[in-house]
Order: C-alpha cells, then sequence, then structure tokens
C-alpha cells in the first residue's frame, strides 16, 4: 500500500501515474489492474464477494463494484486505474467490523471501527494485487421481548460460526430493570465547537466495547461510557463480551481470536420498583429460550451460561423446563452471577418453596446443566443488608423530612443510573424486601402486579366493613360479587391450564414454541401446568388476596447474597437440604464468594482490575476453559 | 547476613500463671507461621512485615525483623532453621540463634519451602508458578499459566514435603482435568494450569508423580512426615486422603454428620444408603467440615481437621476415614480459622514430632499454642498470647 499523504502529513501526493505517461497516452492503452478481494471472518469462514463494496481512485473519478469470477469466494474488481484505492465497504451484515487486511506483502491490523472512520487504502498495481479481508463477524443478540417468536432462534450462519469457533457458545442473560438499549455508533473524530471540541460519529454501529478513558485521551474528549457503549442490554453485550474474551486472553492489539457471545435481551424492564412484574416477564422469557438452547444442544454446540441477577429466573426457568424432557444435561456450566432469586431455588424438593405462588424453586434445573457456579456477594447492597451506617441513616432522615411525591420523583431520577445499586443497598437490600411496602416509594409488592394481571376479574377484595354513630356499612366490593369474580377466574386459571396441556406437550415432543400461559403466568417456570397444580394455584391466589396480598412467609435470602450457606451443614436446623448438600459436596454446585472484592450489584460490567482476575478469569473462565466445553477457540 | 538476633529482642509475653501473656502484641496478625520440629520454636511472619521468633519453651517472643515477606516464615524440617524473605527479596536461611546459614536474592514469594541439607529450595510465585532452585540454577517445575493464582483465588498454592520418600505435594482449588501426559506441567502457551488442584510431585526429578483428584473450591492438602500419606480438605466440605503408594486409590473421609460416602456406584446418587454412619462420633457443637487445613499432630499417625468458622478441630488416625476425636480449641480469643481466612491457612501449623500446635488469630498479631498428649489423645491450650 502507499503511503497515506493526509494520515503520513507527507507534502505532496505520490504519484500512481505510469512514468512514462506525459498525459497523452490514449484511454485505450492505459494500462489497467484488477483487485482480487478474499473476504473471510475470523474462523477463516469465506464471506459473501457480492456485499464487498466498492473501490474507489483516490484521485480519479473512478469507481468500481465487485464482479465473481471462477473463484466463488473471491470478489473481482476489474479495469482498475492503476494506484491507490479507498475500499469503500459498509458493514454487511451490519455490525461486522474489519480487523485485518493483508494486500501482498502487506498486512495491517484494524481497531474495530477503525476502518469505518477512515476507508483502508489499497494500491492496485497494473499486475493485479490479491487482497485478504478479516471481518469479526456480527454480534449475536437474541431479543425475546417482541412477539416475534422465529427470532428466539439462530440464523444457520449463527449456528455454523459457533459451531466452527470452538463449537461452543456462551449466553449471557442481564438481570433486572435493563432497557433494550442499542449499539453505540463509531467515532469518527473531533470536530471544533464553539465551545471546544466535539465528538463526529458515523451512522455505522461499533459491535465492540471502547473504553472511553483511551478514547478520551486519544482525542482530547470528555465521552462518558455510556455516549460510546449506549445502554441496555447492547451495552451489557458489549461489556461482558469483552471481559470474557480478555479473560480468554484476548488483548486490544489482536482482535483475531475475539469470540461473540450471545446476549440474551429480555423485558425486565418494568421500571425500578415492579420488581414482581418483572419476575413474571422473567419466567415468560425463559419460556421461550428454550427453543435456543434445544438448538445449540441438538446442534451438539457446548453451552455454557452466565446470568445476571434477575436473568437468573430466565436461565432457571429454561433449564428447569429443560431439565424435564432431556435426559442428558444441555449445558455444560450455568454461572449465576449475583442471582436474584431464594437461596433454595435449585433445590429439587418443591415443599421447600416458600413463594406464596409457587415460583421460588426450580426443581429440575440442576438435571440441565453438568455444573452450576453460584458467584455471590454479602457486600451486594441490592441483595442483602450492607454495612454502611452512614449511607443508611442519610436515606432514613431523607425519607423522614421529605414529601412522599418528591422521594418517588427524586428515586425515579436517581435510580435511572448507575446510582441504583447504592440506593436499594441502602434500604436493605430491594431483593429482601420484595413482597411487601418498604419504603413508601418502592409500594408495588404483590399487590400491584397481580392486581393488573387479573385486571379483568376485578375487583377480588371485598370493601371493608365502617360503623360510624351506630351505623355499619360497606366501604367498597360487595362480597357477592368478589366471590363471583373469584369463581370465574378460577374456572378461567383452570380452562388454561386444560387448553395449553395438550400443546404443551406436543411442543415439547416436537421442540416448537412453547405456549406461554397468561392467566397462569407466575407458572411459566413449569413445562406444564396440570388441573391438579392450576387448581391449587387459584386457591393459593385467592388465600393471598384475603391476606390483601401480603404472604404469609418471608421471602428466602437471596442466592446471590450469601450463596447456599443458610442451607447447609447442621447449623442451617431446619432449613437444612440434604440434597443441595450432596450437590454442593459433588461440586455438581458450588458457590464462589466474592464478598472481599465485589461491592456492587452490577460491578462486573465495568470490572477493576481484582474483579476481572477473581471473578472473571478465575471464577468463570478458568472453569470454561479447563473444566468445561471451552470459549471459542481460545486454547 | 549475620545478624545480631537479641540486639532486637522484645520480651513481649509476660507469662501468667494460666499461661497468658499480660502485654500486648502490636503486630498484624499472623499470616504464616511454623514449628520447629522439636517443638521449642515457632517463626511467625505478620501482615505488617514482622518477622516474629516464638520461643515456646520460655515463652518469649522476639521481633527478628519488621521488612519480612508476609508469607515467608518457614522452618526446615528437622532443624531448628528457618527461612524468611525480607522486602528486598532476599531470602534467608538462619537459625534460631541469629546465624545466617544461607541469602540469595530472588522473587517475590507465595510460599516456599527447603530441604534439611539445604539441597533444595521451591518457592511459589503470585501465579502459583514453581520453581527449583535459586539464581541462575533456578528452573521452572511448574508454569503452566497465570490461573488460578494468589490474587484470583486469594489463597497460596499450599506446598509441603517428606523428605523421607522423596516427595512434595501442592494443593490449590478443586480437581485437575485430564492427565499429567497430555499436559505437562512447564508450557508457556498454557493460560489457565492444569496443576491447580492436588498434586504428588517427585522431590528429586521435580517431575509430577500424581493428580490427586476430587477436591472442589480452595482445597488444603500435606504430605505425612513420612510421606505416606496425602490428606486433604476443601471449602465443600470434601475431605479426601491417599497412599502414596497408591496414588490411584482414592479414600473419603467421613463427614462428620453424614458419615462416610461410599463410591461404590450401589445405589443411586440420592440414596441415603450410599452414606456409612456406622462409626460415627457425635461432633460437638460448632464443628464444620468446610476444612480450612489439616495439619499432623502425632507424628505421621495422627493428624487434625480444621473447619472454617469453627473452633472444633478434628482429629483423624492416618488411613482411617473416620473421626477419631473432636477439640475444642477454645474461642477466646478468636482463632483463624473464623473469618473464611483461606489467605491465612498458613497460619496453623504443627510440629507432628514434638506434638505441638501453633494458631494465629483471626484479629491482632498473637498466637495460641497447644500440646498434643498422644497417650491420652488430649489437646491442652498452653500459651496464649493475644
Amino acid at each position: 500500500m502507499t503511503p497515506n499523504q493526509s494520515k503520513e502529513g507527507l507534502p505532496f501526493e505520490p504519484s500512481v501515474t505510469p512514468l512514462d505517461d506525459d498525459g497523452t497516452t490514449p484511454q485505450c492503452q492505459e494500462p489497467t489492474a484488477t483487485i482480487r478481494l478474499r473476504r473471510v471472518d475470523n474462523t477463516g469462514h469465506p464471506l459473501a464477494p457480492q456485499d464487498s463494496g466498492r473501490m474507489a481512485h483516490r484521485t480519479r473519478a473512478h469507481s468500481a463494484t465487485p464482479e465473481t469470477g471462477e473463484q466463488p469466494d473471491v470478489a473481482l474488481y476489474t479495469e482498475l486505474p492503476p494506484g491507490d484505492h479507498e475500499w469503500r465497504w459498509r458493514p454487511q451484515p451490519a455490525g461486522a467490523h474489519l480487523i485485518a487486511l493483508e494486500a501482498g506483502p502487506e498486512k495491517r491490523d484494524y481497531r474495530p471501527g477503525e476502518a469505518l472512520a477512515e476507508a483502508p487504502v489499497i494500491n492496485a498495481p497494473p499486475e493485479g494485487r490479491d487482497v485478504t479481508a478479516t471481518h469479526l463477524p456480527p454480534p449475536v443478540l437474541i431479543s425475546l421481548r417482541d412477539e416475534d417468536i422465529d427470532s428466539d432462534r439462530l440464523t444457520s450462519e449463527q449456528l455454523a460460526y459457533f459451531q466452527r469457533n470452538g463449537n461452543n457458545a456462551l449466553l449471557f442473560i442481564h438481570g433486572y430493570n435493563v432497557g433494550h438499549g442499542e449499539w453505540g455508533k463509531v467515532l469518527e473524530g473531533v470536530a471544533d465547537h464553539w465551545n471546544g471540541k466535539a465528538p463526529k460519529w458515523t451512522d455505522e454501529p461499533l459491535t465492540v466495547y471502547r473504553d472511553a478513558d483511551t478514547i478520551n485521551d486519544e482525542h482530547g474528549l470528555d465521552l462518558a461510557e455510556t455516549d460510546l457503549n449506549n445502554e441496555g442490554a447492547h451495552n451489557w453485550a458489549v461489556s461482558m463480551e469483552y471481559q470474557l474474551n480478555r479473560a480468554a486472553g484476548f488483548s486490544d492489539d489482536d482482535w483475531m481470536p475475539y469470540s461473540r457471545i450471545i446476549t440474551v435481551s429480555w423485558p425486565g424492564d418494568t421500571g425500578q420498583t415492579d420488581f414482581m412484574q418483572s419476575e413474571f416477564n422473567a419466567n415468560a422469557a425463559g419460556r421461550r429460550l428454550v427453543r435456543l438452547l434445544e438448538q445449540l444442544a441438538d446442534a451438539g454446540v457446548g453451552i455454557n451460561i452466565i446470568t445476571h441477577s434477575l436473568g437468573a429466573r430466565v436461565g432457571l426457568t429454561a433449564l428447569n423446563i429443560l431439565g424435564a424432557i432431556r435426559s442428558q444435561a444441555a449445558i455444560d456450566h450455568l454461572f449465576l452471577w449475583e442471582p436474584a432469586v431464594a437461596d433454595n431455588a435449585l433445590t429439587n424438593d418443591t415443599a421447600r418453596d416458600v413463594h406464596p405462588l409457587g415460583m421460588g424453586v426450580f426443581v429440575n434445573a440442576h438435571k440441565a446443566a453438568r455444573r452450576i457456579v453460584v458467584l455471590h456477594s454479602r457486600g451486594d447492597g441490592v441483595l442483602g443488608p450492607t454495612d454502611d451506617e452512614e449511607e443508611q441513616s442519610m436515606w432514613e432522615e431523607l425519607i423522614s423530612v421529605t414529601p412522599a411525591g418528591w422521594i418517588a420523583d427524586a428515586a425515579e431520577s436517581v435510580m435511572t443510573g448507575r446510582f441504583m445499586d447504592d440506593l436499594l443497598g441502602t434500604f436493605g437490600g430491594v431483593y429482601t424486601k420484595k413482597w411487601w411496602t418498604f419504603p413508601s416509594f418502592l409500594d408495588n409488592g404483590l399487590g400491584a402486579p397481580l392486581e393488573r394481571l387479573y385486571a379483568d376479574y376485578m375487583p377480588l377484595q371485598p370493601g371493608r366493613m365502617v360503623t360510624r354513630r351506630g351505623q355499619s356499612w360497606r366501604e367498597g366490593p360487595d362480597p357477592e360479587t368478589v366471590n363471583a369474580n373469584w369463581e370465574r377466574l378460577k374456572a378461567d386459571i383452570i380452562a388454561e391450564a386444560r387448553n395449553r396441556f395438550d400443546a404443551c406437550k406436543d411442543c415439547l415432543q416436537n421442540s416448537k414454541p412453547l405456549p406461554r400461559y397468561d392467566l397462569l403466568s407466575p407458572l411459566n417456570h413449569l413445562p406444564i401446568v396440570t388441573k391438579a397444580r392450576a387448581e391449587q394455584y387459584a386457591d393459593d391466589l385467592r388465600a393471598l388476596a384475603e391476606r390483601n396480598w401480603y404472604p404469609r412467609q418471608a421471602p428466602r435470602p437471596a442466592l446471590g447474597y450469601d450463596g447456599v450457606d443458610a442451607l447447609i451443614g447442621q447449623k442451617a436446623g431446619e432449613n437444612r437440604d440434604q440434597f443441595l448438600e450432596r450437590q454442593f459436596k459433588g461440586d455438581y454446585l458450588s458457590m464462589f464468594d466474592q464478598s472481599d472484592w465485589l461491592f456492587s450489584h452490577s460491578g462486573m460490567r465495568i470490572p477493576n482490575s481484582e474483579i476481572f482476575e477473581r471473578s472473571y478469569r478465575d471464577g468463570v473462565m478458568r472453569r470454561i476453559q479447563v473444566e468445561g466445553t471451552g470459549f471459542g477457540s481460545y486454547t | 547476613m549475620v545478624r545480631t538476633l537479641f540486639a532486637t529482642l522484645i520480651i513481649t509475653a509476660q507469662v501468667m500463671a494460666a499461661g497468658c501473656s499480660v502485654l500486648p502484641l502490636t503486630h498484624g496478625p499472623v499470616m504464616a507461621v511454623s514449628v520447629a520440629s522439636s517443638g521449642d520454636y515457632a517463626i511467625s511472619s505478620h501482615r505488617d512485615n514482622a518477622l516474629v521468633l516464638w520461643d515456646l519453651q520460655d515463652r518469649e517472643s522476639h521481633v527478628l525483623a519488621e521488612n519480612a515477606n508476609i508469607y515467608s516464615a518457614r522452618f526446615l524440617q528437622g532443624r531448628s532453621a528457618f527461612l524468611w524473605q525480607d522486602l528486598e527479596n532476599v531470602v534467608h536461611v538462619e537459625t534460631v540463634s541469629g546465624k545466617e546459614l544461607r541469602s540469595f536474592e530472588h522473587f517475590p514469594t507465595y510460599g516456599h519451602i527447603m530441604t534439611a541439607g539445604l539441597k533444595t529450595y521451591l518457592s511459589v510465585d503470585a501465579e502459583w508458578n514453581v520453581y527449583s532452585g535459586s539464581g541462575a540454577s533456578r528452573a521452572p517445575v511448574l508454569k503452566d499459566g497465570i490461573s488460578p493464582s494468589f490474587k484470583g483465588s486469594h489463597k497460596l498454592l499450599n506446598i509441603s514435603l517428606s523428605e523421607k520418600k522423596g516427595f512434595f505435594l501442592t494443593a490449590g482449588v478443586g480437581s485437575d482435568v485430564g492427565t499429567i501426559e497430555e499436559y505437562p506441567p512447564v508450557d508457556r502457551n498454557r493460560r489457565f494450569s492444569r496443576y491447580g488442584g492436588v498434586t504428588l510431585w517427585n522431590l528429586q526429578t521435580k517431575k509430577p508423580i500424581a493428580r490427586l483428584k476430587g477436591n472442589s473450591a480452595k482445597t488444603h492438602a500435606i504430605l505425612s512426615p513420612d510421606g505416606r500419606w496425602v490428606v486433604s480438605g476443601d471449602e465443600s466440605y470434601g475431605g479426601l486422603f491417599w497412599n502414596t503408594e497408591k496414588p490411584d486409590s482414592r479414600n473419603y473421609l467421613a463427614s462428620y454428620f453424614s458419615g462416610l460416602y461410599l463410591d461404590d456406584d450401589r445405589y443411586e446418587a440420592e440414596d441415603p444408603r450410599n452414606w456409612d454412619k456406622s462409626q460415627l462420633i457425635d461432633p460437638p457443637k460448632g464443628a464444620s467440615g468446610r476444612t480450612l487445613a489439616n495439619a499432623f499432630i502425632d507424628n505421621s499417625d495422627y493428624f487434625l481437621r480444621f473447619g472454617n468458622q469453627s473452633h472444633i478441630a478434628a482429629l483423624y488416625k492416618a488411613g482411617n476415614p473416620w473421626p477419631q476425636k473432636y477439640f475444642d480449641l477454645g474461642t477466646d480469643p478468636r482463632l483463624v480459622t473464623y473469618g473464611s481466612h483461606y489467605s491465612r491457612n498458613t497460619a496453623i501449623a504443627t510440629s507432628p514430632e514434638a506434638g505441638v500446635l501453633v494458631m494465629g488469630h483471626d484479629e491482632g498479631g498473637g498466637i495460641s499454642v497447644y500440646q498434643y498428649d498422644a497417650d491420652q489423645q488430649t489437646l491442652e491450650r498452653t500459651w496464649v498470647v493475644e
């Protein structure tokens, strides 16, 4: 490739015109050149030549589109004027990135996005040029948010990529209150602005993580991490993928081994305080996830799953169904990172479930994974109490002196960002308060989502009797109406179970999308709801309503806070769970205590060096690489 | 370097009739302690870099240095000489009377050990690589990756040896997959080590003999002084032992509460008949099978198993899976067994020959000293320095 004048500061434009060409050479006698461009992904798989983009001569008004010749995977650019050509390729498919370009004897590595900010220059000598371009494949994000169930599975190209790339796939499932988001954009450069430098963005998405400090130092900008990597599930996708690759041995100067993960986006963003609705959504998403896991397992791809927070419920729901229908463990490792599920969620005994609607335990999940690793921390203020008395008193003071409406507004604004972890932690962990009202602006508990779910059957609670001046009367619905509503609801619940029964059975046997339960949505983690189970559910629901939606039993501590410590050994007393104990001793279930270094619920999204080395590298990746199916093609 | 040992002598312990010192020590907590085979001395390195020599007979302590690598205190088996390393990374071998036998520059060690004749020196770095020798003769014994590591696992790769049989043993976390033939211990291209679990090595050739599999999570394992036994325990309540002549034959230690797991596939995994409780004795309140460390206490015949968050130690007879007895180690001051101090499981040490046990405390720089009576099978706390 010839030197790039603007980039390298040359005082002249290098001439590519033949020396004997004084401008009088007839057009028909001018020599022409051919560029033979072969594009591959970083597994070596050839990419479609027709999507190879244009070659534009740097100084002449000449542009060429690709043709195909005898070699089907080579794009030919013929009849080119010799000299430097800008390769104006736009990502096709979207989200792919050029990471290496080999033209004749020269090879250049690119950071993803770099070639979109400034087109690569390829020199075409009269004798022609063989060029190989290597691309990072587009990211893989499965959305379980919309109704398009066809997108629940990988495309054949995506599946083939994971098969080629070590025949393994690593899934990440984000947690509670994460929006879908979108990819960040490629930073083209810096524009002078009236008040300083401003970033110039291209329209192309950048589908890998960028470190804000590095970019800011490089360009003299002051961008936030979310300016670069955007937000929501897309932000988690690029962050987790990048850190997992680093843990496996990747470094920024060589993108060739970089491996894509599968990010699962699900509708857990139900508002900062509606945890219960988010749990219902998690169950429904987990039910849909079964198809993807079956697709991978049936293709013989080794599967590892990492879940964060309430993403554990999505993963465990899928495994609970898989464990019931497959005789072999389909998943190699399941990593539950700060799981927002009960500490006894992995028991095999439904009688241990303290959840008032029976959605607390996943009794078949252990059968679907060869090993389950729980990464927990007592420093996680969202899942349990914190020790910071100073913060606690500050918030207690805030609540005591501030009007409730103001708190709600303030909380909504504060809790939309990274402050959420700290804020919720000061209330003794939002998880442990999830079933009752504390404090006032977290006032949803069980009532609101259930009343929303059964809105067509309201009222489900009779009005209260009021006595004044010797007279008594009822304020609100009369018991007869309420009773009729319950009878109608119970009949419909049972009918739903009966109607779905055969369909679910057929789907499980034939790998079709499982029908979702609606009235029975809290039980979407069960493969099939029998009539008897539906009756039981309806009765439990009514009993709960009669207690004004307050459960009889307190929730179990979160698994992500102290692992299964309270259930194992003699000290556990009546809570001792012999099954979990055996799983634990047999190393089918492992606890990884991060209390000494992980002090926030989402601290792994952008880890410090300690979280990276201890949790990512030793806690997760070492197990996948040494004891499991491996990650990508890393050795 | 020859130092005048007693020039820096500080007597800190005024022994009371009950065996407690009255003057507080100002050191940081003990990170590593080691007992001389004679049982007369212990050497400890502390979190604040103090190196303290404990005269267990006269009940005195002497601060020998204030610039010690916190994991470096270790006696040589059968000698009244110990190893330590200063913060300039110089390793010293010196006697309890202050005579320096040898010193050499080295990397910052995370555990090391030396044979009595000073011939073999084995040391571990922060990435759990093991080296033999020092200076120009230093050679990697195990170097196959950067994980698991001290920082990642927050514990040392525990190392012990038996000169009698010519073995040494390493123990880090869990089990290793694959065979020694598949994964040679020195491989510079490997990122994740295949030797993080329990491995038995030949002391002379420095080659691995066997991977002793079956533990999970943070694992502690030791060799008996005669080299006949390997005993392991882990964070996941597992306890195993092997006869080194049959390293392929793994034996379970009985769980304190569930009994002995019969690993014979006779029953389904869930079947309670897989557990033999026939020879269980009742464990006292507070016993925990989540093992922090093991230590031989009566030559190679008996060893102690220390549980995490527990002040109870179980006595086992080597080669016998059943706990023989339980000892209450005392709750005041809290011992190093409280607080999940896996990074400080080296703060528990014995002289199996003299039946002496020394333990660091959860907080503070003191120690508790115990004497084992082999005839009576009793363990008495004889000296406490807070």
